[in-house]
């Protein structure tokens, strides 16, 4: 198919003089937010400092090094600038400067001088990041797109498929910030083949009519799957919504360890669906899983452990169909091979198993909802140029999420008519342009501004675009659209009452999957893949659980709207079976993620001691104290530590002959000059007080230490805050933080905002910012009331800061 | 080569020495006979192995004869006394070991027609049917066939050497009668040995008869009367005891056993080495861990190998095996790793046992980790991929492989 150029250049307007005006105007007022902001002249306190220790040698005289100082420009919003401050800190971090022979400083005004260049840096950076110009576009992350197409037209995309999009750029675990989604020419490129696709999707030539197939083992025999153990069970050769159903026994380990039954994705190495089971082998159940499915090679997995040995041969895989008529629990003396134990003498399952007697597949789906997104954009009268132009721009004026003058869509009509006339049919022409419409900025850009009007509030459109994908991740729907054109959404009452009907929204989970995910940067579970030699029990489903607590938690915390302290500590968590055998606490009587009270003595209980948190602040070897400190810092207070000076010696492996010792132990004589001391000082602490969990977040009271003689030594979990509060160890720790819930919902509502106006917040933020949170300090910071509280705020509807 | 004639003997030496073969062949079946002919219960002898435990020392009877059936893959055979006795069908007990040349060896070693002397046990319990019934007649023939399963075969150089047994020559003469043979009279030297002959007895040489010395085989000139030597025999004609072998000294005795031993480590390196599961964990991950005795009659090499393991990079892995000690197939791949946790030397080992016991924990639980089944290790030793004809493939394979077919 062929597509037209996105050809639209705003040429319905006009530039008249006093637009011109309007937008020197609005370009003299960004100039002047950027001097508030950035240009502002260093703190006396750090001018003393580089006045004492600095400007000796780096003065226009001087200039040792070729490096002048004194007359170096406060303006952090230039990256040059920037750079050169930069290399200001890395010296005077690197312990470099000031040179030994030069009167020393104190490792206190050291740490601070080095925290208040970097913070200009980083209110410069985050000023440049949070610009907005006239008309801003903020490219859809690829997630949004996925949930667009589908939301616009009923049609899924997979946008993870090998050489479909690009991944985006993270900030901070954030992948929707305007600032770095760009788009280069590779982006274009593959916009046109999906748009291409996602047009051929929704209005395919020919007619993919759902159908229902079966795939079983032989005759009379049932499939045994074992620990990680697949069975390629159908291809999907059209993405779509289909309804699964299988046909399966999922038998308890002797220990009470449940199968997990997955939906593989073989492309995507991951599972798109899954459920936990107990039933008995002679009483199989057909369970049914229904959703929204990729195409590819889907395989039925027992999902709990990978196909590497934990010595890294092959594990052995019996892969193999029984009788269905002999109950395994009958071969107690095992069955005839050399492969591995299924049943021990008591008939009881080694491992969980599960017994699938067949698979079906139904599908592709249309639903009435799917196919009414598609009524009427193809016209049904071909020979009706007046009508194609109305089916035309409704359709545009969905796909980019804003009204649609006659004038825009006057280009695609012309496409039409003339692929016509060298040929194409009306059909083949009028795809090309509805492809065409989803590669325009308007569709992979979410448009805020006016080229020829400085606006300081973002119009109905945008409000309805901003809460859509803030709370969606995707376009807003017919009434969203209908509240804005009324323009009722800037009311207080409008606005209330489609929030509320948002949240009520089945939608509402792609946020609650979506923002924890970011804002806890849960991407790094996972990414350092824990030792197996080390770490033997760690395996995917377990990796997969400890995702889904966190998520699920804070979705339980959103649905109760609980208050914000229950982050860092609460008396409950959100446990499966296979969490439950990790942590070591009593197996749920249900097979589902579902929410349990804590014994007193779990030393669970907030999202610190969530296994994800521990192991995506891990690496594949062993706990990183600095590295849980830095996250601590930065999730849960919004503060991003100063960066580490370069050629840092890492550390080493306690030697043969050595004294086993702690990693913490080791950290304290690793931090040797004052500018380590004055920084680790802050961080370490926030790591330190989850001494106690290992790696992938078990429990421990020693810490095992590989080589060196002697017994593994005892870990230590006390510390201190900044502040001076002192903690013996991680229920401690976290108590000090609930207590402190009003800085908790400051650092939390900062992340929101940044998830939801896709920009990193500044000082100028934070007034407002603090508005928000004052707003709820009689009421204990409630989740969702802090959330609201975001929408209902003057920040949510401001362009910039 | 014509080999000059050693100094004769009066011919009626030689007549009584006939007389005297025939009188001791004769005893020994009879013995053997009136071991169960006396009908008296006797526990240690009728001693029912059960897997998973060694029998006591001294269990079953002694039985010899020459080796006329070979299943080598399967490790069972039978032994035939003489001219009129039925064959002995047997199979080896999984710990059942089998020495030829003074090494350790396997089934598949011994030449058949070899004279072999056996230690046998009533079948093990679950093993009743691995030999199939003999005939009413055969069981006559021999009341001993039930004792069917072997804990140890050894050819003569082993059985006697073993007990500090040797043979000093008397001198030779020349037989008489349809089949005129030249024979070499030997008198015990050292200990009477039960099972053993222990009396001067006359042995038939001929030029199939190799005399080794210095580890080259030499005339039978070199036979020299106040000679201490030892022997392996063969069934004669009239049962009388041929000889196939004759080792003239230390050195050329050494040498067969080195070359056997060899023989055999290279055949336990690449099958692994046979033991049992003494103990069981199962982990519910799929991994767990194994205690495992390994069965003695092997190398003390081969044992070290796997004990040096220890705390090294290289790890031992281990395979399911039947009481065949027949491993199933890929055997290498099907094999698990382990972690060795402990490595324990056990006192006074039983019969069969090697005294070595390993503590393993391992990351995947296989079929045969069970208390009392029998699985192979791998040591540090070069991947080998074995005959398929050996291995176990299917389930008829293991139907077929559970029951002796006689030939």
């Amino acid at each position: 198919m062929t597509t037209i150029r996105e050809t639209r250049s705003w040429r319905g307007i006009e530039q008249t003089l006093p637009q011109l005006a309007n937008v020197i105007l609005a370009v003299l007022l960004c100039v002047s937010a950027d001097i508030t902001i950035a240009q502002k002249p260093m703190d006396d306190t750090i001018h003393d400092f580089l006045e004492a220790h600095c400007f000796r040698c780096h003065d226009s005289k001087t200039q040792k090094g070729k490096f002048q100082l004194d007359n170096l420009s406060t303006d952090f919003t230039n990256p040059q600038v920037v750079q050169k401050w930069g290399e200001v800190v890395s010296r005077i971090n690197g312990g470099e400067m000031p040179p030994p022979k030069e009167p020393q400083p104190t490792a206190a005004e050291l740490g601070r001088a080095a925290e208040m260049i970097t913070k200009r840096i980083r209110e410069g950076t985050a000023a440049r990041m949070a610009k907005r110009g006239l008309l801003e576009h903020y490219r859809l992350s690829r997630q949004e797109y996925a949930h667009t197409v589908y939301d616009l037209l009923g049609v899924v995309f997979d946008v993870e498929a090998p050489g479909a999009f690009n991944e985006d750029p993270l900030w901070h675990g954030f992948d929707r910030i305007g600032a770095l989604l760009s788009t280069a020419p590779s982006h274009i490129d593959r916009y046109f083949k999906a748009a291409d696709a996602v047009v051929n999707l929704a209005f395919p030539d020919r007619e993919f009519p759902s159908k229902t197939i079966r795939k079983s083992p032989n005759k009379g025999k049932r499939q045994l799957l074992q620990l990680g153990e697949n069975w390629g069970a159908f291809d999907l050769a059209r993405s779509g919504h289909y309804r699964i159903r299988i046909r399966v026994s999922g038998l308890p380990a002797f220990s009470g360890r449940l199968p997990r039954l997955s939906l593989w994705h073989h492309q995507h190495k991951k599972s798109f669906a899954g459920i936990e089971m107990a039933t008995s082998e002679d009483q199989p159940e057909t369970i049914e899983l229904e959703g929204l499915f990729p195409s590819g090679h889907y395989q039925i997995r027992n999902h709990a452990r990978s196909q590497k040995h934990p010595n890294g041969s092959i594990q052995l895989f019996r892969n193999e169909e029984v009788d269905a008529t002999q109950l395994l629990s009958t071969l107690k003396g095992g069955f005839l091979s050399s492969r591995t134990k299924i049943v021990d003498e008591e008939g009881q399952p080694v491992v969980p198993l599960l017994l699938v007697d067949w698979v079906e597949v139904e599908g592709p789906l249309a639903t009435e909802d799917d196919r009414s997104k598609r009524k009427g954009v193809i016209p049904e009268n071909e020979d009706d140029p007046k009508y194609t132009r109305t089916c035309l721009k409704r359709f545009a004026q969905r796909a980019w999420r804003r009204p649609v003058f006659d004038s825009e869509i006057e280009p695609f009509i012309e496409f039409i008519t003339a692929e016509q006339g060298v040929g194409e049919t009306f059909r083949s022409a009028y795809k090309s342009a509805l492809s065409s419409i989803l590669v325009a900025r308007s569709f992979i850009n979410i448009e805020e501004g006016s080229p020829n009007e400085p606006r300081q509030k973002v119009n109905d459109f945008e409000l309805a675009n901003r809460l859509s994908f803030f709370l969606w991740s995707s376009m807003p729907d017919e009434q969203l659209f209908t509240e804005a054109r009324n323009g009722r959404l800037h009311t207080v009452e409008g606005l209330t009452g489609e929030l509320d009907r948002m949240i009520a929204d089945p939608k509402i989970h792609r946020f609650l999957d979506s923002f924890p995910r970011q804002w806890l940067q849960l991407h790094r579970v996972g990414m350092f893949q824990p030792d197996p030699n080390l770490y033997p029990e760690y395996d995917p489903w377990l990796e997969e659980s400890m995702v889904m607590e966190t998520t699920a938690y804070f979705a339980e915390m959103f649905r109760g709207n609980l208050p914000l302290r229950e982050v860092v500590d609460s008396n409950w968590t959100m446990l499966n079976s296979r969490l439950a055998i990790h942590y070591g606490l009593p197996i749920p009587s249900q097979v589902k993620l579902l929410r349990v009270q804590l014994p007193r003595k779990s030393r669970r209980g907030g999202i610190l001691t969530h296994s994800s948190i521990l192991s995506l602040t891990s690496d594949g070897t062993r706990h990183r104290p600095v590295h849980r400190g830095a996250w601590v810092s930065e999730a849960i207070f919004a503060r991003t530590p100063l960066p580490p000076p370069p050629n840092v010696v890492p550390l080493e492996p306690v030697q043969r002959d050595q004294q086993k010792t702690t990693i913490r132990s080791q950290l304290e004589a690793h931090a040797t000059t004052s500018t380590c001391v004055s920084c680790h000082s802050k961080i370490d602490p926030l790591g330190l007080a989850f001494e106690n969990f290992d790696a992938i977040g078990r429990w421990r009271e020693k810490e095992r230490v590989e080589g060196g003689v002697g017994e593994d030594p005892l870990v230590d979990a006390s510390g201190a805050l900044p502040g001076g509060k002192t903690f013996a160890g991680p229920s401690e720790f976290k108590k000090l933080l609930a207590e402190d819930d009003r800085n908790l919902a400051q650092a939390f509502v900062e992340q929101l905002a940044t998830y939801a106006l896709r920009r990193i917040m500044t000082v100028d933020d934070i007034q407002q910012l603090h508005s928000i949170v004052s707003a709820e300090q009689n009421n204990d910071y409630r989740l969702q009331n802090l959330i609201r509280g975001l929408v209902m705020s003057e920040l949510f509807q401001r362009r910039g800061p | 080569m014509k080999q000059s004639m050693p100094k004769k003997i009066a011919s009626g030496a030689i007549r009584l020495g006939l007389i005297v073969t025939i009188l001791i062949a004769f005893s020994l079946v009879w013995d053997n006979l009136t071991v169960v002919a006396d009908g008296e219960p006797d526990a240690l002898r009728d001693h029912v192995p059960r897997p998973g435990v060694f029998p006591p020392r001294g269990a079953g009877v002694q039985l010899d004869g020459d080796l006329v059936v070979s299943d080598p893959v399967n490790r069972r055979g039978a032994l035939r006394k003489g001219r009129n006795t039925p064959r002995h069908y047997f199979a080896m007990l999984p710990y059942g070991m089998v020495w030829y040349h003074g090494a350790p060896a396997d089934v598949r070693h011994i030449p058949t027609g070899t004279h072999m002397h056996g230690q046998f046990l009533l079948p093990m319990k679950g093993e009743e049917e691995t030999i199939p019934p003999v005939s009413e007649k055969e069981r006559e023939q021999n009341p001993l066939s039930r004792y069917n399963h072997a804990i140890l075969l050894e050819d003569d150089v082993s059985f006697y050497s073993r007990r500090g047994r040797s043979w000093k020559i008397l001198g030779t003469e020349q037989g008489g009668g349809p089949a005129p043979r030249l024979k070499l009279s030997v008198e015990p030297v050292g200990p009477d040995i039960d099972g053993g002959i222990n009396k001067t007895v006359l042995l038939d040489i001929d030029a199939s008869t190799r005399v080794w010395k210095n580890s080259q085989i030499m005339g039978i000139d070199q036979l020299i009367p106040g000679q201490q030597i030892q022997v392996n025999l063969t069934w004669g004609p009239f049962d009388s005891l041929a000889t196939t072998d004759i080792w003239l000294d230390d050195a050329s005795l050494k040498t067969f056993k080195e070359v056997q031993r060899q023989r055999h480590l290279r055949l336990i390196r690449s099958r692994f080495l046979p033991g049992w599961v003494d103990a069981v964990k199962n982990g519910d991950t799929g991994g767990g861990e194994v205690t495992v005795t390994f069965f003695g009659g092997m190398d003390p090499s081969l044992y070290t190998d796997i004990r040096d393991m220890q705390g090294g990079k290289r790890q031992p892995k281990i395979c399911n095996a039947e009481t065949t000690l027949r491993t199933w197939g890929y055997h290498q791949e099907y094999a698990t790793f382990g972690d060795i946790l402990e490595w324990k030397v056990l006192k006074n080992p039983p019969f069969g046992s090697s005294g070595f016991q390993i503590h393993l924990k391992v990351s995947q639980m296989l079929d045969g980790f069970r208390l009392g089944r029998i699985v192979r290790a791998k040591g540090p030793w070069t991947y080998v991929l074995i005959p398929h004809d050996e291995c176990i493939m299917t389930a008829e394979d293991l139907k077929r492989s559970r029951r002796m077919i006689l030939p």
